[in-house]
């Protein structure tokens, strides 16, 4: 079901509660009562279109009304990106990170092996913390330069420079499988590791690692889908308006 | 491979709940089944198969020994006794050990192991693993660091090879990433630990 913004957004919870998270990066909090989705993005100076847009491609994947997501300011749509980010890396990484650690010392048969997931784990959080600054220091900003030059009505040296040396294309190229490695320490876990005597917190890690995989998937999604087809419409837009080849 | 099922029989808290401790030591995935009396070790055989018995014979009511010996003998499960009395002797139930009450922790873990050990490798040549001999000394060489084409000079074969043969460990592994296959190969004794790095 599509979520519209008539519904309540108590019933958003219901209908699928990993959406939590989505609320929490757009600091809406609990204790909405029979609140209307677009009630209570009002009160949190929420775009609600936006808000729709988001919640539903994160809980439909095969949900995507680009065009639409398009629409909006290359800002509203770094910053939502951002915000995932932050989520990531304080709180969910930590989360797991101290599950992992539980684990290793309640573990009285397992150690070895625990202590290696660990160590999975410490290199996985170091390459998702490199995606991450590259998005934040090179991507981003080039979008929004982007986005500027592309509204503007005059088009300096320096943009057109700046596209020459790096392209969104670049980045849709370069932009690796960050979930790869998620994927990797789920089978590992599943399929090959003796069951620790503690299997209540090996279950609980494992639940974390598929909801920080979905949501990674659906951060990576609106990056290829939204992102860069609108960054590149843009470049196009921007070489025309120069009278560049496009 | 599975994990060991393990049963506990006797009477005595003490005891079992000593021995389980001494084999939760044992890095085997394992789960012990606790059972203290004659009748139930009988039903808990008839509904399922341990891979090891530890018990103490003379528990073992008259009635059911022939019954149990049966089964043991037909599931060719490893049994343990646990002897109170050096003299005791069961001639029925063919034991594999004994571990002997006054024993310390290193000579019970031992004789734990190596029964359990002759378990794992029974299972080993029983189905082979999931992933060939060549797919596995590929994986050992990717643990140790290797590239595509140091593999392929090493192992005389082509590159392309190698690229083949990853493909189709990781599509049957369902494990892409090389730290990842590090820490399959680990898990499955193709390298130790210390060889890494």
């Amino acid at each position: 079901m599509v979520i519209t913004k008539d519904i309540k957004m108590a019933d958003v919870i219901h209908m699928n509660h990993f959406s939590l998270s989505i609320l929490e990066r757009f600091g809406i909090e609990l204790g909405f009562g029979d609140k209307s989705v677009d009630e209570t993005c009002k009160i949190y100076n929420v775009d609600t279109d936006f808000f729709l847009e988001i919640i539903n491609a994160f809980i439909h994947t095969e949900y995507f009304p680009k065009k639409q997501l398009q629409n909006f300011p290359v800002k509203l749509i770094t910053d939502y990106l951002q915000k995932t980010h932050n989520y990531y890396m304080q709180i969910k990484v930590p989360e797991i990170e101290s599950l992992i650690e539980e684990m290793v010392l309640s573990c009285s048969t397992q150690k070895e092996n625990i202590n290696l997931l660990k160590r999975f784990f410490s290199e996985y959080k170091e390459e998702l913390k490199n995606h991450i600054q590259r998005e934040e220091k090179v991507v981003f900003p080039y979008t929004q330069l982007i986005e500027n030059a592309f509204y503007s009505d005059k088009i300096d040296k320096q943009t057109l420079r700046q596209m020459d040396e790096y392209s969104i294309d670049i980045f849709e190229k370069e932009h690796d499988n960050i979930e790869e490695k998620l994927y990797d320490l789920k089978n590992i876990i599943i399929k090959y590791l003796p069951q620790p005597n503690n299997k209540t917190l090996c279950n609980k890690l494992l639940h974390e690692l598929f909801g920080l995989e979905k949501d990674i998937n659906d951060h990576s999604r609106i990056e290829d889908k939204v992102l860069v087809p609108k960054i590149l419409e843009m470049e196009k837009g921007i070489r025309k308006k120069a009278g560049l080849k496009v | 491979m599975l994990k060991v099922q393990i049963i506990l029989f006797d009477k005595s808290v003490l005891i079992q709940h000593g021995l389980s401790s001494v084999i939760e030591k044992i890095p085997v995935a394992h789960t012990i089944h606790f059972i203290n009396s004659s009748d139930e070790l009988l039903s808990f055989l008839n509904t399922s198969v341990p891979d090891l018995i530890i018990s103490n014979t003379e528990l073992i009511e008259k009635k059911h020994i022939k019954l149990i010996q049966e089964i043991i003998e037909k599931e060719k499960i490893k049994y343990i006794s646990l002897q109170t009395d050096k003299t005791y002797n069961s001639d029925s139930i063919p034991t594999a050990d004994t571990i002997e009450l006054n024993s310390n922790e290193n000579e019970i873990l031992e004789i734990i192991s190596m029964q359990i050990g002759s378990l794992e490798k029974e299972d080993k040549s029983k189905k082979k693993e999931i992933i060939s001999t060549r797919e596995e000394n590929i994986v050992r060489e990717i643990a140790m660091g290797l590239s595509n084409k140091e593999i392929a000079d090493k192992l005389f074969i082509s590159q392309h090879t190698v690229i083949t043969h990853r493909k189709n460990i990781t599509r049957k592994l369902g494990i892409k990433s090389v730290s990842g296959l590090t820490i399959y190969a680990i898990l499955n004794n193709l390298i130790r630990m210390d060889e890494v790095e």
